[in-house]
């Protein structure tokens, strides 16, 4: 029973969710009553979804709570970072929730410029968030040193496609290919790269998604038939 | 070639990778601070959002969907701040939406930026809604096709939204004239067009981070109005923009401002990729020597 009915409401909700699109709706009240409930069931599942995505952050806070007071009650590896976790986690949550700065009415907007909330998000999760990413420019840059070798056929060809991007997205694909004549234009750097990023990397990318939409499917399968109980928490799938 | 110089070619494959970060932040730091500028024109993917925006009915109210954290916002918001200038400059009111938490305080830089600046007389509610985020990803997305106020009764303010001059004509989706979705990962792009755009037929744009492009081009006519693709594509916008309305030449267009850097930065990658295989010719060559 704990596994069987949490399998029957998913394979019920999925089975509704699925079919439901594919009846029309009836235009008033009226209609047999599976109609009714199947576009009743259309309409209104996008939103009970969305309000249980909330409760999601409530879980997604306790779960960060239990791991990183774990981490610091047991004296575990690196648990002053854990000390840390924690106590910004407090600190923004009791900002936040006391509207600090702000009006802290109802109504009041826990974020509208001038609250505390909104001065750390600006003055210290925004720089640290951008820091992080920049970093990537640089271990870009080392990763394409070491990694653009012409060791074989294949790499030259990874090589020039990924050298007429790098000129290609910036103006520089243009002004390089101004010589050019007009009959030539097909040769212009700028072009090469957009066909390269239109016709081979769209060819990979659509069998990509192909790929992955047959996945979706057949994973869709094995939850409806019970056979993928991953998401119970119970056993791996056979 | 004398075997001492072969030898220093040699050592170019193996250089400390600290060199190259030093070399490549003097570079960008040097272009920035120089200010080194290299204009751009629209390329075919970015020119459809533009016109469409141009040749919108007017009054049509564009919705902009800035998905999007503060990591990823130099290469988006430029974009959200052009799109804004150019909606608000023809006529059509912008409604910001998010996905993603971070978006409320991400929009409100946008509306600094773009709106109070530029269009000092602009009304909020009347030419720009801040109705801000939803939990719910592609699920609120489904909602919003059918009833945009089963979710938004009201916006960041407080305001309802059914007195919103700008939400005036607005059930579902299908009433907005373009949706423009910038975004940074997932829930983002990938969902307005699969949620909103094909299942209601109302045209989407999107703006995304030069190294989330290429996922995009599958998409690209059909299914996608235009893509801006990274700083690049900010920097057309603005190309655009300031081509069709050129007292836009003035404000600040960060995307074409940081288009020199940009370049600098993908120069010295490339010379970096050039010396590695010269190190990797004369490191085998001395190899085939010392058999």
């Amino acid at each position: 029973m704990k596994t069987r009915l949490p399998l029957l409401l998913m394979a019920a909700v999925a089975i509704v969710l699925i079919v439901a699109p594919f009846v029309p709706a009836p235009a008033s009240g009226d209609g047999a009553w599976p109609v009714r409930a199947l576009a009743y069931a259309d309409r209104n599942f996008s939103t009970w979804f969305s309000v249980l995505a909330a409760f999601a952050f409530l879980l997604g806070a306790a779960s960060l709570l239990r791991t990183h007071l774990r981490k610091v009650a047991g004296r575990d590896k690196d648990w002053p970072y854990s000390l840390i976790t924690l106590g910004a986690f407090v600190f923004v949550l009791v900002v936040g929730l006391a509207k600090v700065g702000g009006d802290p009415g109802l109504r009041g907007d826990f974020a509208a410029p001038g609250t505390l909330f909104d001065s750390v998000f600006n003055a210290l999760y925004g720089p640290l968030q951008a820091t992080q990413f920049a970093l990537l420019a640089f271990f870009i840059a080392s990763a394409a040193y070491r990694a653009f070798r012409l060791r074989s056929v294949e790499a030259a060809v990874l090589l020039a496609a990924a050298l007429v991007i790098m000129v290609g997205r910036t103006p520089l694909g243009g002004y390089f290919s101004e010589w050019l004549p007009a009959s030539l234009d097909f040769l212009r750097i700028d072009r090469i790269s957009l066909w390269i990023m239109k016709v081979p990397n769209t060819a990979g990318h659509r069998a990509l998604l192909i790929g992955i939409a047959l996945g979706v499917a057949a994973m869709v399968v094995r939850l409806l038939l019970g056979r993928e109980r991953g998401f119970l928490g119970g056993r791996r799938p056979r | 070639m004398t075997r001492r110089l072969r030898r220093a070619f040699g050592r170019l494959a193996a250089l400390d990778r600290r060199w190259i970060y030093v070399i490549l932040a003097l570079s960008v730091g040097t272009a920035m601070i120089v200010g080194v500028r290299l204009p751009d024109r629209p390329s075919i993917l970015v020119q459809p959002i533009y016109d469409h925006i141009e040749n919108l009915p007017a009054g049509s109210p564009v919705l902009l969907a800035c998905d999007y954290s503060p990591s990823s916002a130099p290469e988006l918001q430029p974009m959200a701040v052009a799109v804004t200038r150019h909606a608000l400059l023809t006529g059509h009111p912008v409604v910001y939406v998010s996905l993603w938490p971070e978006g409320n305080a991400l929009i409100e830089r946008v509306v600094v930026e773009a709106i109070r600046s530029d269009f000092p007389d602009a009304v909020p509610g009347r030419d720009w809604a801040l109705l801000g985020y939803k939990s719910g990803r592609e699920m609120l997305i489904n909602t919003l096709v059918r009833d945009f106020r089963a979710f938004y009764t009201q916006d960041v303010r407080g305001v309802a939204v059914d007195s919103l001059p700008a939400m005036a004509g607005v059930r579902g989706l299908a009433d907005f004239g373009l949706v423009v979705g910038l975004a940074s990962g997932v829930p983002g792009l990938r969902e307005w067009i699969l949620f909103g755009g094909d299942v209601t037929g109302v045209p989407v744009a999107g703006g995304v981070t030069g190294t989330g492009a290429p996922r995009f081009f599958a998409y690209y006519p059909q299914q996608l109005l235009g893509l801006m693709a990274g700083m690049k594509g900010a920097a057309e916008y603005e190309a655009a923009l300031a081509l069709g309305h050129p007292e836009f030449r003035q404000p600040t267009m960060r995307g074409s401002d940081n288009m020199g850097p940009l370049a600098v930065a993908h120069l010295v990658i490339i010379l970096f990729i050039v010396l590695g295989n010269v190190g990797l010719f004369f490191g085998r060559r001395r190899e085939g020597e010392g058999r």
